[in-house]
C-alpha cells in the first residue's frame, strides 16, 4: 500500500467512516503506522470529522432548547382568546389568593394587638386604683391608731469611728410591727443644716434625710418603720454644712439591731 | 548487514530495528516506542473512545510487542508496523470481550459501581469544543452553500460520496477538492489556535 493507493481509493475517509473491509482496514493501519504523511492526513481528517459532528450536536442542542421555549409560547398563542383570558384569570387568582389571605391575617393580628393593649391599660388602671386605696387605708390606719410603747433609743455618738469588728455600744431592739425611734444628741449645732444617712454593714445605704434641723435640745429624733430595719449592724452618720458650703461629719452612730423579744 | 554489524544500505528499517531488539539493544526498544507512539496513540483513542482506556491500551500494546519481539516471536520483521497495529486491535477486542463477560457475571449493580465513568473527561470535552470552534470557522469561510451542504451530508448525515455527487451534479474531482480544502483550512486554523494557546499558556 502506498500514498497513491490511499488517495485513489479515498482510504482515509473510508477508514474513518468504518467503510473498509477487515483486510483493507488492517492493511491501512499497518500502512499509517509506518507512514507519517498518511498519519498526519488521518489525524487532520479525523479532527475535522469529529469537529463537524460536534458542531451538529451543539446546533441540535441549541435548536432543541429553543424549540422547548418556543413550544410554550406557541402553546399559549394557539389558545383561543377565551382560553387565554381564563388562563390569565387563573394566574391572577393564584397570585391574589395568598395576598388576600395575608391582608386578612394582618387585620386579625392588629385587632388582637389593640384588644390586648386595651386590656393591659385597664389592668394597669385597676392596679393603680388599688394601690391608691391601700395607701390611703394605711394612712388612715396610722392616723386612726396611735402607736403605744414605741421603742425609743438614744444613740451615743462615736468620733473618729470604731475599731473594725468591735461590737458597737449602741444596741437597739426591733419591734415586729410599728416603728422605732432613734434619738441622736448632736455635739455641735453650729451648722446651718444637717443631713443623715443610714447604712447597713455591707455599706448599702438604706435611708438618707436632708435639710434636717435639730430640736431645741440639740437633738435629732428619727422615727423608722420597723420594716426597713433587719437584725444586724448599722451605721447612722450625721453631717453638717459649713458657712463655706462644705459638708463635714458631725457624728457617727454605729448600732446593732436585734429582734425585740 | 556488513561485516562491522552496521545496517546494510537500503535495508528495511523495521527489520533492522527488530534485529537490534532481539540482540538486546535497549535503545532499539526506545526507538520502537518513539516510532509508533503517535500512530498507536491515534488508534488506541479511536478504538476506546476514552482517554484513560486509550492510555492503558497504549501501554499494554508496547509491553507485549517488545516482549514478543525480544522473544523472537515476530517471524516477519518487515511486518513490524502491522504487528503493532494488530496487537493493539486484538488487545482491545479481548479487553472488550472480557469487560462484557465480567458485567454479565457480576450482575448489573456491581457492574454499574465498578464501571468507568462513560462521560468524556474535561480534556476530551475541551478538545471537542476546540475542534467544533475551528470547524465553525472553516464553514464560515466557505464561499457557497453547496460546499457547506457537501460537508454536512458527507460528515454529518454519513451519505455516500457517489450519492452526493449525483444529487448535486458534481464531479468526483470537485467533491474531493471541497473536502481537501476544508480539511487543509481546518488543519491550518487548528494548529494556529494550538500554537497561540501554547504561547499564552
Amino acid at each position: 500500500m502506498d500514498h497513491s493507493h490511499v488517495e485513489e481509493h479515498d482510504l482515509i475517509e473510508a477508514y474513518l467512516a468504518d467503510r473498509l473491509s477487515e483486510s483493507d482496514r488492517d492493511a491501512f493501519e499497518a500502512h499509517y503506522f509506518d507512514c507519517e504523511t498518511c498519519l498526519e492526513r488521518l489525524e487532520t481528517a479525523n479532527g475535522f470529522r469529529e469537529g463537524m459532528l460536534q458542531v451538529a450536536a451543539e446546533d441540535l442542542a441549541q435548536t432543541t432548547a429553543a424549540r422547548a421555549k418556543l413550544g410554550l409560547l406557541a402553546g399559549l398563542a394557539a389558545l383561543s382568546r377565551r382560553h387565554r383570558l381564563a388562563l390569565a384569570g387563573v394566574f391572577l387568582l393564584l397570585v391574589a389568593i395568598p395576598c388576600l389571605w395575608l391582608a386578612q391575617r394582618n387585620r386579625d393580628l392588629q385587632r388582637q394587638l389593640a384588644a390586648t393593649s386595651a386590656r393591659a391599660e385597664q389592668q394597669r388602671a385597676a392596679l393603680d386604683a388599688r394601690l391608691r386605696e391601700l395607701t390611703q387605708t394605711t394612712d388612715r390606719r396610722a392616723e386612726a391608731h396611735p402607736e403605744v410603747n414605741v421603742l425609743l433609743f438614744t444613740l451615743a455618738a462615736v468620733r473618729g469611728g470604731e475599731e473594725a469588728g468591735r461590737e458597737p455600744v449602741n444596741q437597739i431592739q426591733l419591734p415586729a410591727t410599728g416603728s422605732v425611734v432613734l434619738s441622736l444628741e448632736l455635739a455641735t449645732v453650729d451648722a446651718a443644716t444637717y443631713r443623715a444617712s443610714l447604712q447597713a454593714a455591707d455599706g448599702k445605704e438604706i435611708w438618707q434625710g436632708r435639710d434636717l434641723r435639730p430640736d431645741s435640745h440639740d437633738t435629732l429624733v428619727l422615727l423608722f418603720p420597723a420594716g426597713i430595719l433587719q437584725p444586724g449592724l448599722y451605721r447612722l452618720t450625721v453631717e453638717g454644712v459649713k458657712s463655706d458650703g462644705k459638708w463635714f461629719t458631725v457624728a457617727a452612730y454605729p448600732f446593732r439591731a436585734a429582734r425585740h423579744p | 548487514m556488513n561485516e562491522a554489524g552496521a545496517p546494510l544500505e537500503g535495508a528495511d528499517p523495521s527489520v533492522e530495528l527488530v534485529r537490534r531488539i532481539v540482540s538486546g539493544d535497549p535503545a532499539a526498544e526506545a526507538e520502537l516506542v518513539q516510532r509508533f507512539s503517535r500512530a498507536l496513540s491515534f488508534l488506541a483513542r479511536r478504538l476506546t473512545r476514552d482517554e484513560a482506556a486509550a492510555d492503558d491500551l497504549y501501554q499494554e500494546t508496547f509491553r507485549l510487542v517488545i516482549e514478543k519481539v525480544r522473544g523472537g516471536e515476530l517471524r516477519q520483521p518487515e511486518r513490524l508496523p502491522g504487528f503493532v497495529s494488530s496487537m493493539a486491535r486484538n488487545l482491545f477486542i479481548g479487553s472488550a470481550r472480557r469487560g462484557t463477560r465480567r458485567q454479565k457475571w457480576h450482575g448489573d449493580s456491581a457492574a454499574t459501581e465498578t464501571a468507568p465513568d462513560p462521560a468524556p473527561g474535561q480534556l476530551t470535552r475541551l478538545l471537542a469544543r476546540e475542534r467544533a470552534a475551528t470547524v465553525r470557522h472553516v464553514l464560515a469561510e466557505l464561499k457557497n452553500d453547496r460546499d457547506r451542504e457537501i460537508l454536512s451530508r458527507y460528515y454529518i448525515a454519513g451519505e455516500d460520496k457517489e450519492d452526493i455527487c449525483r444529487d448535486l451534479d458534481l464531479t468526483d474531482l470537485h467533491f474531493n477538492r471541497v473536502l481537501f480544502r476544508a480539511r487543509q483550512r481546518y488543519k491550518e486554523l487548528f494548529e494556529r489556535r494550538q500554537s497561540a494557546e501554547r504561547n499564552t499558556g
